[in-house]
């Protein structure tokens, strides 16, 4: 094993591979033959509501937990705990020393993933500096604003040049200017060839920057594949208009209102409806200023393969609580 | 990727590196430094002072004894019990009585026929029997002057050596002091650095550093490293009083009889014990995740460790004890203990210490996979049978 590198063995780049995952905690079962693959350049959501069993699954990759049945491959064989721990992971619960200096805390994280002194400290420079945090790399990780205690944490899975990066809800509590700053970390990383896979509850917001998703609920995976392919394979089609529209306004045979918002409506169109039809029951009833035919969303895919939408209510918190885990 | 060994001394030197920027590990060794130079200077500083200083009082009355020849008889022979007499003389009786009562002289003698001495009741016993002495050894003097006796025949008899005294057992008081500062030593140190491993423990599952370190190590070394890391500071608070005691014996001081081959010796269990009860401590601080909760899940073994000093203190000779010295978790405070007083064998030291390795082994492994199952099970305080049995 070279210190601080995966061995690869192919020409190609390494894929991840989960295959056939159950995990049962006591008579909860959290994962029901969940499989995930994560291929190389390409920005992979790990998407489903809370409780789903994301975390889980993510805990079960990296080894923290052992599953009941089923197999985590890397670069075609059967993931070893030093793949596992050239890999960087971020976890949804940030994690580190508070009363310790960002700088050192990172060396020490690149020094223990194998690294030299001198290059994790070289590193750890170079990704503060590229994450705006060179110059409070001598502060305490418990002197920072909560945004700037998350990049550290960004820069602590990345401090060693993972390749594979996994990120457990890493949009959550982040404010705009903090998404679009992680969006082209996580744009930076799989330009290079390199794996990711990043989890989330929140479909809107992480809809533009999937390139492939696997959609999880309830234990089981209920839609995967290339998210451009999905939509486009979709028979569904959607009518937008900037107007609030009113439960009558349109012939239920032709199209429903799946949505409103201060933006207008969102009109789910029956199979084989002329979507300009729709439109001109609409503006018989108001001024249309913009308006477009549309694929579905992340979220109207989840709820056509779920059976129900991302944000109801479900069975349990994912993975703040594991009741009977088992590490390795 | 790092190997085992690596990853245990990287964790142990951050344990010792944020040591080392605590005040109150800085605070701890200085005030045990100063309290065992203290310790180690002061006796010897006071050492001068040791001789009590008595004021007697003297009535001559009529009596015809000679007071000088008397005087200097007195100041000889308290002389002899390590004090040193004032006289002065009092112009009769009822104020010599006055003086003692009032604390004026602790002592007077009223030289009548038969002479007596006044003293408060219950006080200056020693003084009393000197002076009750020196008129005894007087009135002899007189006597053989008396008898036709010159003053140099009178020497010659009085000058004949005195009967020598030969103390028995007198290392076991001091054997026993050595005893109960060991076990003191060793308690307060492993109960301190069994409350900072699980408080440690318990913080990191907490605040979820756990989950991103065992992202990149396994679970061994972070608990062998906090383990290791804090069992280094804590020896470097223990060096830090030692550290006097050092440069004592160095400079051709004397220490208290059994300390030193006790320390030598008990330093093996020593490690033992600290090995044994911090493994322990880590694992059950992984059972919880708040740093008030670390406190109370150390406290079956705050009990064990309690006992076992007590049994280590005050008898370290007893049967009990001799029981308790193979006890894995009460040697490491019995074992030093018996040493010091002399009351271990060969044979059970080395039975007692293979013991004690064998408990380190076993302790090693259940803690590890105690904490390996605890660690990344969040959310409530859990209970070892749960862990073991999942």
């Amino acid at each position: 094993m070279v210190p601080g590198r995966s061995v690869h063995t192919g020409a190609v780049p390494p894929s991840l591979v989960a295959r056939g995952i159950h995990q049962r905690f006591g008579d909860r079962v959290v994962l029901d033959g969940v499989g995930l693959e994560v291929p190389p350049g390409r920005v992979v959501g790990l998407l489903g509501p809370n409780g789903a069993g994301k975390t889980t699954l993510m805990r079960i990759l990296f080894g923290v937990l052992t599953p009941d049945t089923g197999a985590v491959e890397w670069d075609g064989r059967p993931a070893t705990d030093d793949d596992r721990r050239s890999w960087g992971y971020m976890p949804q619960e940030r994690g580190l020393y508070r009363d310790m200096p960002v700088l050192e805390q990172l060396v020490w994280i690149a020094r223990l993933h194998g690294l030299s002194t001198a290059d994790g400290r070289a590193r750890a420079t170079r990704l503060l500096e590229q994450l705006g945090l060179a110059d409070r790399a001598e502060d305490k990780v418990q002197d920072l604003s909560g945004g700037m205690a998350q990049r550290v944490q960004l820069a602590a899975a990345m401090v060693h040049e993972p390749p594979l990066l996994v990120l457990d809800e890493p949009f959550a509590g982040l404010d705009p200017v903090a998404v679009a700053f992680l969006s082209d970390v996580i744009g930076e990383h799989v330009a290079a060839g390199r794996n990711l896979l990043f989890s989330s509850h929140q479909l809107d917001l992480v809809e533009d920057l999937c390139e492939d998703i696997t959609l999880i609920d309830r234990g089981r995976v209920v839609l995967s594949g290339n998210l451009a392919q999905l939509r486009a394979a979709s028979e569904e089609r959607y009518l937008r208009v900037s107007v609030q529209v009113e439960d009558d306004w349109v012939d239920p045979a032709l199209a429903t209102v799946r949505s409103r918002s201060a933006a207008g409506s969102r009109l789910r169109l029956a199979p084989g409806t002329d979507p300009g039809a729709v439109l001109d029951l609409v503006r018989a009833h108001g001024r249309v200023d913009d308006f477009g035919v549309e694929a579905p969303s992340l979220s109207e895919l989840f709820l056509d393969a779920a059976g129900h939408p991302v944000d109801e209510p479900n069975a349990s918190d994912d993975g703040a609580e594991v009741d009977a885990g088992r590490a390795p | 990727m790092t190997s085992w060994w690596e990853a245990t001394r990287l964790v142990a030197a951050r344990e010792l590196r944020q040591a080392a920027r605590s005040k109150g590990l800085w605070a701890t060794a200085i005030v045990l430094l100063l309290g065992s130079a203290a310790a180690m200077v002061l006796p010897d500083l006071l050492a001068d002072d040791d001789r009590d200083r008595y004021d007697v009082a003297i009535v001559a009355g009529d009596a015809t004894i000679e007071l000088d020849a008397l005087e200097s008889v007195i100041v000889q022979i308290v002389d002899a019990i390590d004090a040193d007499v004032e006289l002065s003389q009092a112009p009769d009786v009822d104020a010599a009585r006055q003086q003692v009562l009032d604390e004026d002289v602790d002592v007077a003698v009223a030289l009548d026929e038969p002479p007596v001495i006044l003293v408060r009741a219950g006080t200056f016993d020693r003084l009393v029997g000197a002076l009750r002495q020196a008129l005894a050894t007087q009135a002899l003097i007189d006597g053989l002057v008396d008898a036709g006796l010159s003053a140099d025949e009178v020497d010659a008899l009085l000058s004949a050596p005195p009967a020598e005294v030969e103390e028995l057992d007198t290392e076991r008081e001091s054997r026993q002091g050595a005893a109960f500062v060991l076990s003191l030593v060793a308690y307060v140190l492993i109960m301190l650095l069994m409350v900072a491993v699980a408080n440690g423990v318990a913080v990191e599952k907490g605040n979820r550093i756990s989950e991103v370190l065992l992202a990149i190590v396994r679970p061994g070394p972070l608990l062998f490293g906090k383990v290791i890391g804090l069992a280094v500071v804590g020896c470097l608070h223990l060096a830090a009083g030692a550290l006097p005691v050092v440069v004592k014996v160095l400079l051709g001081g004397n220490l208290p009889e059994g300390l030193g081959q006790a320390v030598a010796g008990g330093a093996v269990w020593f490690a033992l014990g600290i090995a044994l009860y911090l493994l322990l401590a880590g694992a059950l601080g992984a059972l919880v995740e708040r740093q008030e909760e670390a406190s109370s899940v150390v406290t079956p073994l705050s009990f064990v460790l309690i006992a076992a000093y007590f049994a280590g203190a005050t008898s370290a000779d007893s049967p009990v004890a001799a029981v308790l010295a193979y006890v894995p978790f009460t040697s490491p405070m019995v074992m030093p203990s018996r040493i010091a007083v002399g009351a271990a064998s060969g044979v059970e030291m080395v039975v007692s210490a293979l013991l004690s390795v064998v408990a380190v082994v076993v302790a090693a492994r259940v803690a590890g996979i105690v904490y390996r199952r605890a660690i990344v099970r969040t959310g409530r305080r859990l209970k070892v049978r749960d862990v073991l049995g999942s």
